[in-house]
């Protein structure tokens, strides 16, 4: 629990003020309307902010000099000013970005009228329509025990549409497998890129580890958001309950007043798993409660992306980045 | 309080089940659906004494409804009337209705119905008031209860045996509902002291075909204390065809004689669809080749045309291939031409198109059935003998002197006269020869022309055109006519007006007959009638009210009436199988049509044949619906009743069952039952609100 109030508190504290209750939020019926409130707030809000874009990233325009490759020339200046600017960039290659979005049945539960599976959906859609606008390739996975439904990355406008659609869709799985989708992707997407899984991590973490490097192995940019319910994690319950397992079914009587200690002790043990598993791998893990705004998501990717690009800018020879 | 079915009160053990619920309910209902519970351990749940304590009220509901809708079940009444219907010495009353409808001539059908009947007399006991009655189209008593009451049950089987094989089943249909009103009308007027007042039954010893009338019933109110148990006669095969003669169409215009054609009747649980119709000969032997194949699905009825008769004098046809034989015949009469006399008193050329003979001729073509012999006659000439022999009589010319007498005494003897006198002369003597004023005539001519206006459709020569589409005179116009006040003449009655206001049509009775006087001839001189599409519908109008031809005898149904034509003056009537009866002089009616076949009516002026067929309804022999009889207001026994009956031949319960049908408590024991629930509803609803929302997701 001091995990997931350390990383969320801070972030809630710093920025709630100004962003959209996600309760509000999910009473917009359609995720692709969702989607473009978060995105169109956050993009307005971007000007104030000293973040930038990332892939295809422009820096700043410099007077051209002679020997400069006139490829570079922004001619939209040129035809309105007259001048001549040379456009400078961080990576001329644009973003591949995968979206792994668990759809297991355990993601359907919410306290508090937002289930973490309307949750994930909202954060995906915000992702693929940002990603989208800055004219990166954006791609999905569902899974839950398998893989339900893969598109490759495309930054076609209707691809969007499917997109959303897709995860539109109702949630079927019974089980939560964190394995296979990731050795899956690795079998679909050769060019490397950035993935993003969105889950609840509630399955056993055997294996977990040994994914996350294999995809650091193949160049991968791993993003991990680990979803977490307010009422699951402080277990809040007062009188004792049938307690009915959403994915297997199985219950189990519990008195939360006797249970609480332990199972408080047991999740954050978890929750503390996930993010050291990630943390070794160079994984970034951002634990985002369901009662959250949504556009803290969307500050910690970009700051994870600027991150990771001065990290990058760093590791590189001097004059790197575009020539 | 007694029970009807006491093994429903075992239900009451079902208040176990929610004592049952209500105990087991000490591990918590309320369920959450959780993401996970791998983080969980189970806790031991914890007893207090007051989780088993709280909602008591529910459980007393819920225990409180089961046990009404036990006692429901168990059909309760209450017990003193059960006393005294049991060991009270009350009196039974049980009518036996024994069905002998033509239906019961099937193989073994009424063996069967006298050993059931027998069983069922044998099987009462001597206390019991008993009767007996037959029907069949109308009911007749075999037993009475005075009979009866002085007889031991061997003695009563006896006597019911020997009349009702003195009655075996006849031909006649089955009007079901006469016979049960008939012995529930006997059961309520049957006297007993109201303390010893018992069940009364009646016992309906029936095939139960469904071909049954029931109709009588619709206007009766079914006895409450009378209740009627079916003892239905089985019949094997199942299944069964029939016969029935189609009348061909009255307006038949060809000169031969209409195809003969039979409609073929399959009853509802027949297995066999394939039959054989054919002309037959007076023994019943097929005429060999004259077979028509026919196909009748179960529950249908087809039409079959049957070929031209192979040889004069066939009247007989079967059908063949059903296993039931007795409403496998029907008869086709032979029609002979009728000739009709017609007399026109005229002297026109028969060939001039100007005047009325002209057209009358052409208005009466022969045709299968009959033949106008169309005479004409100038009204001068003393001849009486056309006179007399003429069916029907037609004047233009004015008669005089003998002719105009004899004419007198024929039109009082009973026949019609039709008047069209085509001048004013012949129109001012026609009306002094019916007694009227001569003055009282005069010749008008249309300026342009008249129309026919006011036409009384209420008189018989109008009738057939009161439907607004045949109505419709208007078209023909009037170019001359004698205007006639039919106040100058003696009870003339105007049955049409010109639109100016005189008469068109007049009828005047003279002494038995009647004269029908056309003010304009329908010659074209005088108007359009002749060329109207009107002339033949009125002229053949005016001749079937005026008797000279008759209407085509209808085959009549078994123990039906058959109507007579007095015209022919009949003295004999020859019955299928050939037995001669003497008629009542004058007779309209025959009614002793005690047997299917073919009637003939003799008499000095001709010869009337009259088929008479079995009721169709024999023919559906599927059996009954209880339902049907419910439906009518009949109060049936009920089914277990009537099976423990079935096994005794009597019904011991018979008066708890009219005692339980008559109080009706379970009424009372489920509005109760209802009551409960809806109050447990609410109850229990209201628990629910007091308690935790813990169903929902809100830690």
């Amino acid at each position: 629990m001091s995990a997931l109030g350390a990383s969320t508190s801070s972030a809630a504290g710093a920025g709630r003020r100004g962003f959209i209750d996600p309760r509000a939020l999910m009473r917009i019926g359609s995720l692709e309307l969702r989607a473009r409130v978060v995105v169109e707030g956050f993009w307005n809000g971007l000007h104030r902010s000293p973040f930038h874009g990332f892939s295809a990233e422009f820096t700043e325009y410099r007077p051209y000099s002679a020997g400069d490759d006139p490829r570079y020339v922004d001619w939209r200046v040129l035809a309105r000013s007259d001048r001549v600017y040379i456009k400078k960039f961080e990576d001329e290659t644009n973003l591949r970005c995968h979206l792994l979005v668990d759809r297991s049945r355990s993601m359907d539960y919410g306290s508090a009228g937002v289930t973490k599976a309307d949750y994930a959906s909202t954060l995906a859609a915000t992702l693929a329509q940002f990603l989208q606008r800055q004219g990166d390739a954006v791609g999905l996975m569902t899974f839950d025990e398998r893989v339900r439904e893969y598109l490759p990355a495309r930054a076609r406008s209707n691809h969007l549409r499917q997109l959303l659609l897709a995860l539109d869709r109702p949630i079927e799985g019974r089980a939560t497998d964190l394995v296979a989708p990731l050795e899956h992707i690795l079998t679909l997407v050769r060019k490397r890129g950035l993935l993003v899984l969105v889950s609840d991590f509630l399955a056993p973490l055997d294996q977990l580890e040994a994914s996350l490097t294999t995809l650091a192995t193949c160049g991968h940019e791993l993003l991990v958001f680990h979803l977490v319910d307010p009422a699951e994690a402080s277990l809040s319950y007062t009188s004792p309950l049938l307690f009915e397992d959403l994915e297997t079914e199985r219950t189990l009587f519990v008195d939360p007043e006797v249970a609480r200690a332990g199972y408080r002790a047991r999740f954050t043990a978890h929750l503390e798993a996930v993010r050291r598993s990630c943390e070794r791998q160079g994984v970034a893990h951002h634990l985002l409660s369901t009662d959250e705004p949504l556009e803290l998501a969307l500050f910690a990717f970009l700051k994870t992306r600027q991150h990771r690009a001065k990290s990058v800018r760093g590791a590189r020879p001097a004059g790197g980045g575009q020539a | 309080m007694s029970f009807l079915a006491p093994l429903f009160l075992a239900g009451i053990a079902a208040v176990a089940l929610p004592l049952l619920f209500h105990l087991a309910r000490r591990t918590p209902r309320a369920r959450l659906r959780f993401p996970s519970l791998m983080f969980l351990v189970p806790t031991t749940p914890r007893l207090t004494r007051r989780n088993r304590l709280e909602h008591w009220l529910l459980l007393a509901l819920r225990c409180l409804a089961l046990a009404l809708l036990a006692f429901g079940f168990a059909r309760p009444f209450l017990k003193e009337t059960d006393t005294a219907a049991d060991g009270g010495g009350r009196i039974r009353r049980q009518v036996v209705l024994v069905d002998r409808s033509a239906s019961l001539r099937r193989d073994g059908a009424w063996t069967a119905t006298l050993a059931r009947v027998d069983d069922l007399v044998r099987a009462a006991t001597p206390s019991d008031r008993m009767a007996v009655i037959a029907f069949t189209r109308t009911p007749v008593t075999v037993l009475t209860f005075a009979e009866g009451a002085s007889l031991t049950p061997a003695e009563r089987a006896a006597l019911v045996r020997q009349r009702l094989e003195r009655q075996p089943p006849g031909w006649e249909g089955t009007q079901l509902g006469q016979g049960l009103i008939a012995a529930a009308e006997a059961l309520t007027e049957e006297p007993v002291q109201v303390e010893r007042d018992g069940a009364r039954e009646v016992v309906l010893v029936s095939d139960l075909q469904s071909g049954a009338r029931l109709d009588a019933l619709q206007a009766f109110e079914w006895p409450a204390e009378v209740t009627v148990r079916l003892e239905a006669i089985e019949v094997r095969p199942a299944g069964n065809a029939g016969l029935q003669a189609v009348v061909p169409p009255a307006d038949q215009e060809t000169v031969d004689e209409a195809p003969v054609r039979v409609r073929v009747t399959n009853s509802a649980d027949a297995t066999v669809e394939r039959f054989q119709v054919g002309w037959a000969l007076r023994s019943g032997e097929p005429v060999p080749g004259g077979d028509v194949d026919a196909y009748v699905p179960a529950g249908q009825s087809r039409w079959v045309t049957l070929p031209r008769r192979p040889q004069a004098g066939l009247e007989r046809v079967t059908l063949r291939g059903d296993a039931h034989a007795f409403d496998n015949t029907t008869w086709v009469a032979e029609t002979e031409r009728e000739r009709v006399r017609v007399l026109y008193l005229g002297s026109e050329d028969p060939a001039d198109a100007r005047e009325p003979l002209y057209f009358l001729q052409r208005a009466l073509p022969a045709n299968a059935r009959r033949q106008f012999v169309l005479t004409a006659m100038r009204g001068d000439i003393m001849d009486t003998e056309p006179l007399v022999s003429a069916a029907w009589l037609v004047a233009g010319d004015a008669v005089a002197g003998a002719t105009a007498t004899a004419l007198r005494a024929e039109i009082e003897g009973g026949k019609s006269l039709l008047l069209v006198p085509k001048t004013l002369e012949a129109a001012r003597a026609w009306v002094t020869w019916l007694g009227g004023e001569p003055g009282a005539v005069r010749q008008e001519r249309a300026s342009r022309y008249a129309m026919w206006g006011e036409i009384d459709f209420r008189s018989s020569v109008f009738a057939p055109f009161a439907d607004p589409r045949f109505g419709d005179f208007t078209k023909i116009h009037v170019w001359a006519y004698r205007a006639i006040d039919p106040v100058a003449l003696p009870g003339a009655r105007v049955l049409a007006r010109f639109d100016t206001g005189d008469p068109a049509l007049l009828q005047i009775p003279l002494g038995r007959g009647t004269v029908w006087l056309l003010t304009s001839g329908w010659h074209p001189a005088d108007s359009q009638l002749g060329v109207s599409s009107k002339f033949v519908p009125l002229l053949w109008s005016l001749l079937e009210a005026s008797g000279a031809i008759r209407a085509d005898s209808p085959p009549a149904i078994v123990g039906e009436p058959v109507t007579l034509d007095p015209a022919l003056d009949l003295a004999q009537a020859i019955r299928p199988n050939g037995a001669i009866e003497a008629l009542t002089p004058g007779a309209t009616r025959f009614d002793r049509t005690h047997e299917p076949g073919l009637y003939r009516f003799v008499g000095r002026r001709g010869t009337q044949r009259v088929v008479v067929e079995l009721d169709p309804g024999e023919t559906r022999t599927e059996v009954l619906a209880p339902d049907e009889l419910e439906q009518r207001g009949v109060r049936l026994a009920t089914t277990a009743t009537a099976a423990k009956a079935d096994r005794t031949g009597v019904s011991p319960d018979a008066p708890a069952l009219v005692a339980e049908g008559r109080q009706k408590l379970w009424r009372w024991f489920l509005g109760a039952t209802l009551a409960v629930v809806l109050l447990e509803t609410l109850v229990a609803a209201r628990t629910r609100r007091a308690a935790s929302p813990v169903e929902g997701v809100t830690p």
